[in-house]
C-alpha cells in the first residue's frame, strides 16, 4: 500500500491533540512498526546516539510515533518496509538527515512542513507515494526540502542585507518628508 | 449565415457562476455578473478592467472580451469565484481592509499605491487554485504575454504561484527570469520560502507584515509604486465608516501583536520595514488619504478629519443641552360658552355678567390661558461670530492638533445646539475666508478647519462691516500675541472700540499671558462687553473653549 500524502495529512489534522509521547514510548512505538515488518528494531543505544548527533531527533521521532499510532501511517510504512527490506537503521538515519532542519511545531503548523515530513519518512522506508511516479515524488520533494531552500535563501543573504539597508534609508527619508510637510513651525 | 455563438454566452455566464458559488459554498446577496460594456466606474480604480464588484448596486462585472482577447475565456469560473472570495472572505469586512491600510502606513511610509488588494488576491487565488489553478494561471499567461516587460513586483508575484501551485517556470518569460537572477539573488528560494511560510502563520495582520517584509524587496521606489497587476484592482476601497473605524483603532491591537510577533520571529531583520510606533489619528488619516486618486479625494479626507475633530469636541461638552422650557400659560383668551364638565374655575363671572347680566348664572362664560409666543426680538437663541486666526504659528488641523481649530469647533458646537447660529472667519495674511450665518453643526465645523498657514493679520473691516450689519451678536476672537500687535495697527483699536460698543459681547480669548494684554487692551478693557480670556498652555485651550461656552451660553 503507497503512502497517500493527502489522506495522511488530513488524518494528521483531525487526530485529536494529545499530551506529547514520552521518549521511551515513542522509541518502543516506533521499534514495535519494525516488528511488524518483519525487520529487527535499532537498539536503544542507537536512538540515543541519534539524539546527539541531530539535535531536533528527539522531538521529531516523537511526532513520527504520534502519526503511527493515530493515522494510517503504521499500515503504510509496515507494507513498505516489507516491500523494501531497508535496515531500520538506514531508514531512521535518512529520515532524521532529511527533517533535521525541521521543529515539531513547524510539522504541527504548517502544511507544507507536514508533508515533507511524511515524504522523508516515505523515502527513508523505501515506499513509494500514490498516485506519483518517483520522479515526481523525487521532484516534489526536493521542492519542499526545507534545509535545500533555507540554504538557497542564505546564499543571497549578503545581497539582502545590503538591500535592505537602502530600503531602510528610502522609508526613513520617506517619513521625513512627511513630518516636514506639515508645516509645523516650532 | 448564422454567427457562432460566443463562447461566453448567457448559459455559460450562467454555469459558472453557479460553479464559482458553488466553490465558497455560501450564499451571497450579489446580482450574477453581467458584461463590463457601458457600465459607470462606480468603483473602478485600475487600467485593467477584468473583473470587480460594484459595491452600489452589488453587481459582479466581468469585462468578457477581454477575457476571450486573454485566452481565457475557459477562466471564468476562477475570475468569478476571485471575486466572490474578495466579497466574502478577502477582506470579510472593509474594516479589517482599513485597518490593513493603516498597518501598511506604518510600515512603507510614503507608499504610494496600496499592496493590500495583492495581498488579498494571494489569500483569494490560494483557495480559487486548490480546484482551478489551471484557470488562475491562464489569466496571468494571457497578460504575461501582452507585456512587454514585467515590473519586480509583478515577476515575483507570478514567482509566488509558481511555487504555490508546483508549476515552477511556467508563468514567468524567460526575461523576467533574467531580470530578477540579476537584480534580486536568491529569488526562487525566497518565493518557495513565502508560499511554505506565509499561509500557515496565525492571522491575518501577521500575515500581512510578512507579505510586506518579503515584497518590499521587489519594489525600488514605494513612493513612486505605481502597478497593473490582473485582478489586482477588484478589492472595494476602504470607504470613509470603515477609516474612520480604523482611525479610532480597530484592529490596533492585532497590528501591534503582529509587529511584536513578527520582530520575534525575526521576519523584519532583512526587510527594511520601518518600524513606527503608533501614529496620531490625524498623522493616520494623512498617510491614508494623501495618494488617493480623484476629486473625492480632498473632500473624503476633510470628512475623516471632521469625524475626528467632532469626537474631540464631544468630549468636552458631554452635558447634553438642556430642552427649553415652555413659557408659562399668561395671556387670557377670548371667552367660550361654560358648558357642564368644564373647569368652574375658568369662569370668567365679569365678563359673564358685563355680557349677560343677572341671567349669566345659568350661561356662564369661561377664559382660558395660553402661552404667550416670545416676540422674534426677544428670543435668546445665540449668535455668535467667531474669528479664527489660521497662520503658520499653529498646524494644519488635517494633519495636527490644532489647538485653536479645536477651540473654535467647541464654541461653535455649543452655541449650534443650543439652537443658536454661527459665523466663521477664518484669517492669515490674505484675504479672509467668510462664512455665512450656519445653522448646521457639520457644515461650522468644515469650515472652521479651513487652514492658510501664513502671517497674522486681523480683519478689522471685515468686523466693522460685520458690527453694522448686525449687533446682537456674541463675537470671539481666537488668536494669540500675534492680536496685540495687530491692534497696535493704524486704525485698529478704534475698530476695535466700536466694536465692543455695538455688539452684544466682545470676547477675546488669547494662547497668552495676561499680564502681556493689559497695556495692549487697556482702551477696551474697562467696557462691560469685552472680555480677555487668557490661556496660558495650549493643552488647556479646549477645557477653557468648554468653559467659555458655559459662560456665555449656559448649561
Amino acid at each position: 500500500m503507497p503512502f497517500d500524502i493527502a489522506a495522511l495529512t488530513r488524518e494528521l489534522e483531525q487526530a485529536p491533540p494529545t499530551a506529547e509521547l514520552p521518549w521511551r514510548v515513542a522509541v518502543a512505538v516506533v521499534s514495535d512498526t519494525f516488528r511488524l515488518a518483519g525487520l529487527a528494531p535499532p537498539a536503544p543505544r542507537a536512538f540515543e546516539g541519534w539524539k546527539r548527533k541531530w539535535p531536533r531527533a528527539e522531538e521529531l521521532l516523537t511526532a513520527l510515533a504520534r502519526a503511527l499510532a493515530a493515522t494510517a501511517l503504521r499500515a503504510a510504512t509496515v507494507d513498505a518496509l516489507m516491500d523494501s527490506r531497508r535496515p531500520a537503521a538506514a531508514a531512521l538515519e535518512g529520515f532524521l538527515d532529511g527533517t533535521a532542519p525541521l521543529t515539531a511545531e513547524m510539522v504541527r503548523g504548517n502544511a507544507f512542513r507536514r508533508e515533507e515530513f511524511l515524504r522523508q519518512w516515505a523515502r527513508g522506508c523505501g515506499g513509494k507515494v500514490a498516485g506519483e511516479t518517483e520522479k515526481q515524488s523525487r521532484e516534489r520533494l526536493a521542492q519542499l526540502d526545507y534545509r535545500e531552500a533555507l540554504a538557497e535563501y542564505k546564499k543571497a543573504e549578503a545581497a539582502r542585507k545590503i538591500e535592505a539597508a537602502r530600503r531602510a534609508q528610502l522609508l526613513r527619508e520617506a517619513r521625513e518628508r512627511e513630518e516636514q510637510a506639515k508645516g509645523w513651525r516650532e | 449565415m448564422k454567427a457562432e455563438a460566443s463562447p461566453l454566452d448567457g448559459p455559460a455566464v450562467e454555469r459558472a457562476w453557479r460553479d464559482a458559488l458553488a466553490l465558497w459554498d455560501v450564499s451571497v446577496t450579489l446580482s450574477p455578473p453581467v458584461g463590463l460594456g457601458g457600465k459607470g466606474k462606480s468603483h473602478w480604480q485600475g487600467d485593467e478592467p477584468l473583473a470587480y464588484i460594484d459595491l452600489a448596486t452589488r453587481q459582479v462585472v466581468v469585462n468578457l472580451p477581454l477575457l476571450e482577447k486573454l485566452g481565457a475565456a475557459g477562466s471564468l469560473t476562477a475570475v468569478l469565484a476571485h471575486e466572490i472570495g474578495h466579497h466574502v472572505r478577502f477582506p470579510h469586512s472593509l474594516a479589517l481592509a482599513a485597518s490593513l491600510v493603516l498597518l501598511e502606513k506604518k510600515l512603507v511610509p510614503g507608499l504610494r499605491q496600496s499592496l493590500t488588494n495583492l495581498f488579498f488576491d494571494l489569500l483569494v487565488n490560494e483557495v480559487v487554485g486548490r480546484t482551478r489553478a489551471g484557470e488562475l494561471c491562464r489569466v496571468y499567461e494571457g497578460f504575461v504575454r501582452a507585456s512587454p516587460g514585467l515590473e519586480p513586483l509583478f515577476a515575483f508575484y507570478l514567482a509566488v504561484y509558481e511555487e504555490l501551485w508546483g508549476r515552477p517556470g511556467t508563468l514567468l518569460p524567460a526575461n523576467a527570469v533574467a531580470m530578477l537572477d540579476e537584480g534580486y539573488p536568491g529569488w526562487r528560494a525566497e518565493a518557495r520560502l513565502f508560499v511554505q511560510t506565509f499561509y500557515s502563520l496565525p492571522g491575518v495582520h501577521l500575515q500581512f507584515v510578512y507579505f510586506c517584509s518579503r515584497f518590499l524587496r521587489y519594489i525600488p521606489d514605494p513612493e513612486k509604486l505605481v502597478y497593473v497587476i490582473p485582478l489586482g484592482h477588484d478589492v472595494p476601497p476602504p470607504d470613509e465608516d470603515a477609516l474612520d473605524a480604523a482611525v479610532r483603532g480597530f484592529g490596533a491591537e492585532e497590528a501591534d501583536e503582529a509587529l511584536r510577533e513578527a520582530k520575534e520571529r525575526g521576519i523584519l531583520d532583512d526587510s527594511g520595514l520601518a518600524e513606527e510606533s503608533s501614529r496620531d489619528p490625524l498623522e493616520s488619516i494623512d498617510a491614508i488619504t494623501k495618494h488617493l486618486p480623484g476629486q473625492g479625494a480632498a473632500a473624503f479626507r476633510r470628512a475623516l478629519v471632521s469625524r475626528h475633530y467632532k469626537r474631540l469636541v464631544d468630549q468636552h461638552l458631554i452635558v447634553p443641552p438642556p430642552s427649553p422650557a415652555p413659557p408659562d400659560a399668561s395671556l387670557p383668551t377670548v371667552t367660550e360658552e361654560w358648558e357642564w364638565g368644564d373647569n368652574p374655575r375658568a369662569i370668567d363671572w365679569t365678563a359673564t355678567i358685563l355680557a349677560r347680566g343677572a341671567l349669566g348664572a345659568a350661561q356662564p362664560l369661561r377664559r382660558s390661558l395660553e402661552a404667550e409666543e416670545p416676540s422674534p426680538g426677544a428670543q435668546r437663541f445665540p449668535a455668535v461670530e467667531i474669528y479664527l486666526d489660521t497662520s503658520g504659528s499653529m498646524p494644519d488641523p488635517a494633519r495636527a492638533l490644532n489647538a485653536m481649530t479645536l477651540a473654535a469647533q467647541i464654541l461653535a458646537a455649543s452655541a449650534l445646539r443650543r439652537q443658536g447660529v454661527v459665523r466663521g472667519v477664518v484669517y492669515s495674511s490674505g484675504t479672509p475666508l467668510v462664512s455665512d450665518w450656519m445653522y448646521d453643526e457639520e457644515r461650522a465645523r468644515l469650515f472652521l478647519l479651513q487652514y492658510a498657514g501664513g502671517g497674522t493679520v486681523f480683519p478689522f473691516n471685515v468686523l466693522k462691516a460685520s458690527v453694522r450689519d448686525r449687533d446682537d451678536v456674541v463675537r470671539v476672537i481666537i488668536s494669540d500675541s500675534d492680536f496685540l500687535s495687530n491692534v497696535q495697527g493704524p486704525g485698529a483699536m478704534d475698530a476695535l472700540r466700536f466694536a465692543v460698543d455695538k455688539s452684544k459681547l466682545v470676547v477675546a480669548f488669547l494662547a497668552l499671558d495676561p499680564q502681556w494684554a493689559e497695556k495692549a487692551l487697556a482702551p477696551v478693557a474697562s467696557s462691560p462687553r469685552f472680555r480677555l480670556a487668557a490661556v496660558r498652555s495650549m493643552n488647556d485651550f479646549g477645557r477653557a473653549a468648554a468653559s467659555l461656552a458655559d459662560a456665555l451660553f449656559g448649561r
